[in-house]
């Protein structure tokens, strides 16, 4: 959808049309969900969150700044409600480890390695939908949302930057760590499969 | 790569180069130079390769679509709910409404630019122009409406009249007069042009005569900056109350002026 198509949904849905913010929640439900389920490991915080960020846009359309994308207005209100919802009941990723892969960055990306494996025990099969999952748990909270907003959203750096707040070198920085974090825990995730299915064989 | 911090040498040298080449591959910054060296590279380098194809399928599976529920009644109910949706028939009335409205403005407009092309004289855009008198005229009717403000401004009120004192200037008639605290009266006074900036506390004024009627207000004081000790008529100064007033001062300067020979300047 182009801009100006966007724009006009925004003002028929400001006035009152159903219809058009039908079309606008269609439109990013899909994205936002995608973003808050990775960010925040849970299914239900995404899904409160999202509903919650859209009746917030909706009931307040007509602060929107039409200078800025809706998306980002969309998920800067939906990172605030997510933030509030951690404070309220702790996401599915295991804090501990996140520290243990936030201390190794420098020097002890092996163990950073070991960690994720070790988070990942016990799970039997994990198809590739999983295994990334898994492996977002390895990222700190902002290398994750860093590399899922440029990655998984197709955000600019220079957007990113400016949505976290954040100098373009520091939100490079996190992308690259959170890259290199999450290519590891992914090897770690498969050579823990290889090894179930070597005993099973 | 980076976990290849252990070697050194051309070796070394060889992984930070991959290291930058890949970062810049994935962050979509590399240039076609780049992306040759980068085929190359990972080409004839295995660690090269398998990291390259590590971070390419994470980056993929990033990309995976994640199947949504639909919350699309949920949350238009919610909004509904606080805000509430006009419904399809008030919409189509809207949106005619606002054709009609858009029509009716177009047609009103297309008709006066033909009226206006066939009969110039009959329809008039902008406003004719104004003549000096009828500005004037207009100002008078200002003035009036400030005469009020004045009348406080100056102290009077409906029974100030009977507070004057008789004053006898000096060798010249009588003329109803108060003296005054020319202090409270700075920002009114205003010499005349050509004599000096009346001042309140300057040497020459002596005394000032605030009378006031229905529609006017004048001032009156006695100052020797011309050294002619004469009194001075500053109406015309105090605002424009000398146009709103000009009748009733006129009537009143004629009746005064007989009584005031000697003194005169009204």
């Amino acid at each position: 959808m182009t801009r100006s198509a966007e724009q006009r949904l925004i003002e028929k849905a400001a006035a009152g049309d159903r219809a058009a913010a039908e079309r606008l929640v269609r439109e990013h439900q899909g994205s936002l969900y995608a973003y808050m389920l990775r960010l925040s490991g849970r299914a239900d915080v995404a899904e409160d969150v999202v509903q919650d960020a859209f009746v917030r846009v909706l009931t307040h359309l007509d602060r929107f700044d039409p200078r800025y994308r809706f998306s980002t207005w969309l998920f800067t209100i939906a990172k605030r409600l997510y933030v509030n919802a951690c404070q309220k009941h702790k996401p599915r990723y295991d804090s501990e480890i996140v520290g243990a892969w936030a201390g190794t960055d420098e020097g002890g990306e092996r163990d950073g390695g070991r960690a994720a494996a070790a988070a990942i025990n016990g799970e039997v099969r994990l198809n590739a939908g999983e295994a990334i999952d898994k492996a977002l748990e390895s990222l700190t909270e902002v290398q994750r949302e860093v590399v899922l907003l440029f990655h998984q959203q197709g955000w600019s750096i220079a957007l990113i930057a400016a949505h976290l707040e954040m100098p373009e070198g520091t939100v490079k920085s996190h992308l690259h760590r959170g890259r290199q974090r999450l290519r590891r825990a992914i090897n770690a995730c498969e050579r823990s499969r290889s090894a179930v299915d070597e005993v099973w064989s | 790569m980076t976990g290849d911090t252990g070697r050194e040498g051309a070796d070394g040298v060889r992984a930070v180069g991959a290291d930058s080449l890949l970062d810049a591959y994935f962050d979509r910054t590399i240039c076609a130079a780049g992306k040759t060296r980068l085929a190359r590279l990972v080409a004839a380098d295995p660690d090269a390769g398998a990291a390259f194809s590590e971070l390419d399928r994470a980056v993929e599976g990033l990309r995976t679509p994640v199947r949504a529920p639909d919350f699309s009644a949920a949350i238009l109910g919610e909004v509904g709910r606080r805000r509430g949706w006009l419904g399809a028939g008030v919409q189509r009335l809207v949106s005619v409404g606002r054709l009609a409205v858009a029509a009716v403005l177009l047609l009103g407009l297309g008709v006066g630019l033909a009226v206006k092309r066939w009969s110039p004289d009959s329809v008039v855009f902008s406003p004719p122009a104004t003549p000096i008198a009828a500005v004037t005229e207009c100002a008078a009717t200002d003035a009036d409406c400030n005469v009020a403000g004045l009348r406080r401004a100056f102290g009077f009120d409906d029974h100030g009249a009977s507070d004057r004192e008789r004053v006898r200037f000096s060798g010249a008639g009588v003329m109803s007069a108060r003296v005054l605290d020319v202090s409270s009266m700075r920002a009114a006074l205003v010499a005349p042009p050509g004599l000096a900036p009346i001042r309140a506390d300057s040497e020459g004024v002596r005394f000032v005569e605030r009378s006031a009627g229905a529609d006017f207000v004048m001032v009156r004081f006695v100052t020797s900056c011309d050294g002619s000790a004469r009194p001075l008529n500053v109406t015309e100064r105090v605002g424009a109350v000398a146009v709103a007033s000009k009748p009733a001062t006129a009537r009143r300067t004629a009746a005064e002026s007989d009584k005031e020979p000697a003194v005169g300047g009204w």
